[in-house]
C-alpha cells in the first residue's frame, strides 16, 4: 500500500511539474478534449469497474458462515456479554475478553438489548452495528496471535468511551483445552479470598454477577467466574489489579458515570481488599 | 374662580426627585421605628381582608392543576395523617378534648380552629396549604414536602374526618393504645439483653403509631418495625434525624429523640418478635408467583438484580443493614420503591441508600407490585 500511495503522490507531482515548467502554453483544443475522454472517463471507468469485480468477487467469503465456533455477544451499557457456543460441547459465558483459536472463521451474533452500539477489532475487521431487536453477523479470522484491542464505535452513553475490550488470540490447542476447562468451576478460594468470598455474598454482589459454583448466579452484571483471569476490568478501562478492583467497587460512578453499578463507598477498607483477593482468585 | 390652584410640571427630573423622596420617606418612618410590630395590635379590618384575599386567591389559582388521590377515605391514611397531626398541627390548631391553648390566641394572626375552618376548603386547597406552608401566618410548609406529597394527602385525609370526630376516636387514631403521646410514665415492655431499655417517654412516642410490639395499627397504616434488623432501624433513624431520609413524619420523630436513645430503640424493636399482618385484601396468587419469580431471579430487560441476594430468603447471612422485607406489608414496599421514581435523590435513606436507588429507578411499576405483594405474603421469619 505504501508503494502504491509513493507511485501516486510521484506521478501526481510529476504532471504538476510538467504542465506548470516544462510545458507551461496551453494545449490545443483536440488534445484537450482527447485528455478529457482518455483520462476523465475510459481510465476511472475502467479502473474502478475491475475494483468493483474484485470487491464483490470477495463478498461471498465475509458471508460464509464460520467454522464451528460461534461467539454472541450483546453490547449492554456499558460491557460485553460475551458467550461462546462451540459446535460440540455446552455454551460458555464470559465477559469483556474474547477470546479466539488463531488461524480460524470465527463467527460472531452480535446484538443489544437496549441501545445501538458497535463491535469494532480494527486489526481484525471493519465495524458492526449491535442493534436492539435483531441479530448481525460478522466472520473474523486471527492470522497471528496475540492480543487485540476492540472498542464500542456508536455512542451509547455516559461511558461509551469507557467501552472496550480485548480480544485474545491463542493457538488452536490451546485455546479447545481452555474452553473445555471452562466447563469446571473454579477451585474454592482459600485464605484471605474464602473470607472475599463471604463478604461478596453477604454484601449481595451475586445478584447482578455469576460467579460459577457458587451460589451467585446474577444475569444482570458480567460474569465474574474467571474474572481473575482477564487482564483488564471496567470493560478494558483498568488494568486488573487488587487495588484497582478495590477502587472500582468503592467508586463505581467515579470510574464509569452511569453504570448501572451501584457504588460500595461504606465497605471498610479491608472488606474492599478481601473481596479484590477472592475476585483476582477466580481464574 | 375661587381657592387653590397649584400648576405644577411634571418633568422627568421632578418625576424622579419625587420618586427618592418618597422612598427616603418610607425608609425614614422604618428607621424610626415608630411602626408598631406587636402581636398585641391586630391588623385594620381592611389590612385583614386584603390579606386574606390574597391568600385565598393563591391558593386557588395555584390548585388548579391538583387532582385529589382517590384514598382520601381509607381508614389507614387517616390514621396515618392523625399520628402526625398530633404532634406536627394539634399544639396550634387544637384538637377534640384539646383546645387550643390561650398562647395561640395571642398570635398574630390566630391560627385557625382547624375544626371550623376546614370545611370552607376542598381537599387540594388544604394539600396546597399543608404542603407549601402561608407567608407572613406562622404556617409552615412540610418537611420533605417536594419529595413526601404522599403523606401531605394523608394529613388532608384525616383534616377531611376532624370536623365531626369524637375526643375518644380521635384519641385512638392520634395516640393507638398509648394514654398520651409524649407523656412518659409507661414502662416498656421486652428488650434485648444489652443494652439499657429505651427511655419510656421516647418509647411512648414511637408506639403511638407503631405499638410497643412494632406491629403497626389500622391494617396497613404504618410499616412493621418488628423484628427489623437492628443495624437498618438504627441507620434509618439516624438518617431520619439529619434529614438524609425524607419524611415530613419520620424526620419530625426523630429529631425529637435524643441521639443517645436510638441505639436502644432500635435493639428494643428489632428484639419484639415479628408476627404475620393481616393483608388489606387477599394477594393475587398470580401476581404473587410473578413477584417471587422477580425476587429469585432478578429481571434482565430492566437490569433488576434477585431481590432474594440481599434481603433474603438466602441460605447464608446478609449484611445487616440491608432491610429484611419478608411480612411488611405491601403498601409500605410499594410506596418506598416509588418514592425512587424521580432519579435524584427523592426517597433518601441510610449510608446504603445508593444501591437501591439505582435499582428501584429502572423497575417496572408492575415489577414493583409483584415483588411488594410477593415480600408482604412471605412468612415473617424468612
Amino acid at each position: 500500500m505504501a508503494i502504491g500511495a509513493g507511485v501516486v503522490w510521484c506521478l501526481v507531482l510529476g504532471v504538476a511539474v510538467y504542465a506548470t515548467r516544462i510545458r507551461p502554453d496551453p494545449h490545443e483544443e483536440a488534445v484537450g478534449w482527447r485528455l478529457i475522454l482518455w483520462g476523465g472517463v475510459v481510465f476511472p471507468t475502467v479502473v474502478l469497474a475491475a475494483l468493483l469485480v474484485f470487491g464483490l468477487g470477495l463478498m461471498p467469503q465475509l458471508r460464509e458462515p464460520g467454522e464451528g465456533l460461534r461467539i454472541d455477544v450483546s453490547g449492554e451499557q456499558f460491557w460485553w456479554r460475551v458467550t461462546y457456543r462451540p459446535a460440540d460441547g455446552p455454551a460458555v459465558v464470559s465477559a469483556n475478553e474474547i477470546r479466539v483459536p488463531v488461524g480460524e472463521r470465527v463467527e460472531f451474533g452480535l446484538t443489544s438489548p437496549d441501545v445501538i452500539h458497535a463491535f469494532w477489532i480494527p486489526a481484525l475487521g471493519g465495524k458492526v452495528d449491535m442493534i436492539p431487536g435483531r441479530e448481525n453477523r460478522l466472520v473474523l479470522k486471527a492470522e497471528k496471535p496475540g492480543t487485540y484491542r476492540g472498542a464500542c464505535t456508536e455512542f451509547c452513553g455516559a461511558s461509551h468511551a469507557l467501552m472496550a475490550f480485548d480480544v485474545v488470540a491463542i493457538e488452536k490447542a490451546a485455546f479447545s483445552a481452555w474452553l473445555a476447562a471452562q466447563a469446571t468451576p473454579p477451585s474454592p478460594p482459600e485464605g484471605e479470598a474464602a473470607r472475599g468470598r463471604e463478604l461478596f455474598l453477604r454484601h449481595g454482589c451475586g445478584a447482578c454477577h455469576r460467579v460459577a459454583g457458587t451460589e451467585a448466579a446474577g444475569e444482570v452484571g458480567p460474569d465474574l467466574t474467571r474474572f481473575g483471569a482477564r487482564a483488564t476490568l471496567g470493560a478494558a478501562t483498568l488494568a486488573n489489579t487488587p487495588d484497582n478492583i478495590a477502587r472500582f467497587v468503592r467508586e463505581t460512578g467515579a470510574l464509569k458515570p452511569r453504570a448501572k453499578m451501584p457504588a460500595y463507598p461504606n465497605l471498610p477498607g479491608e472488606e474492599l481488599a478481601a473481596i479484590a483477593a477472592y475476585l483476582g482468585s477466580l481464574k | 374662580m375661587t381657592g387653590w390652584r397649584l400648576n405644577v410640571l411634571i418633568t422627568p427630573l421632578r418625576a424622579a426627585l419625587a420618586a427618592v423622596g418618597l422612598a427616603v420617606g418610607v425608609l425614614a418612618f422604618a428607621w424610626s421605628g415608630l411602626f408598631n410590630v406587636a402581636a398585641t395590635t391586630p391588623h385594620w379590618p381592611i389590612t385583614d381582608w386584603f390579606l386574606h384575599y390574597v391568600m385565598i386567591n393563591s391558593v386557588k389559582t395555584r390548585t388548579l392543576a391538583i387532582e385529589a388521590p382517590d384514598t382520601l377515605d381509607s381508614p389507614a391514611m387517616i390514621a396515618r395523617g392523625a399520628g402526625h397531626y398530633a404532634s406536627g398541627c394539634a399544639s396550634c390548631h387544637g384538637a377534640p378534648g384539646r383546645p387550643r391553648s390561650p398562647i395561640i390566641h395571642e398570635m398574630s394572626p390566630v391560627a385557625p380552629d382547624l375544626a371550623r375552618t376546614v370545611p370552607s376548603w376542598e381537599p387540594k386547597h388544604l394539600f396546597w396549604i399543608v404542603k407549601n406552608g402561608v407567608k407572613f401566618t406562622g404556617m409552615p410548609a412540610w418537611v420533605s414536602g417536594s419529595e413526601r406529597e404522599d403523606e401531605v394527602w394523608a394529613v388532608v385525609a384525616f383534616l377531611k374526618r376532624l370536623p365531626d370526630l369524637s375526643e375518644q376516636e380521635y384519641a385512638r387514631l392520634a395516640m393507638g393504645a398509648e394514654t398520651d403521646g409524649a407523656v412518659g410514665g409507661l414502662v416498656a415492655i421486652a428488650h434485648g439483653p444489652q443494652g439499657p431499655a429505651p427511655r419510656p417517654d421516647v418509647l411512648a412516642d414511637c408506639a403511638r403509631c407503631h405499638g410497643r410490639d412494632g406491629m403497626g395499627r389500622d391494617g396497613d397504616a404504618f410499616p412493621v418495625i418488628a423484628g427489623q434488623s437492628e443495624d437498618y432501624i438504627y441507620d434509618a433513624l439516624s438518617a431520619y434525624a439529619v434529614g438524609t431520609r425524607h419524611s415530613g413524619v419520620m424526620q419530625t420523630a426523630a429529631a425529637r429523640i435524643p441521639y443517645a436513645e436510638i441505639a436502644a430503640l432500635a435493639e428494643h424493636y428489632a428484639a419484639q418478635p415479628r408476627r404475620p399482618v393481616v393483608p388489606a385484601a387477599t394477594p393475587d396468587p398470580e401476581l404473587v408467583a410473578r413477584g417471587e419469580k422477580i425476587a429469585r431471579e432478578g429481571v434482565r430487560a430492566t437490569g433488576t438484580p434477585a431481590c432474594v441476594s440481599c434481603h433474603g430468603p438466602a441460605p447464608t447471612a446478609r449484611n445487616p443493614a440491608y432491610p429484611k422485607l419478608a411480612g411488611q406489608h405491601a403498601n409500605y414496599l410499594e410506596q418506598q420503591l416509588l418514592l425512587w421514581e424521580k432519579e435524584d435523590d427523592s426517597r433518601g435513606g441510610g449510608p446504603f441508600r445508593e444501591i437501591m436507588r439505582k435499582i428501584a429507578f429502572h423497575m417496572e411499576k408492575d415489577d414493583i407490585r409483584a415483588v411488594a405483594a410477593y415480600y408482604a405474603a412471605l412468612p415473617p421469619g424468612e
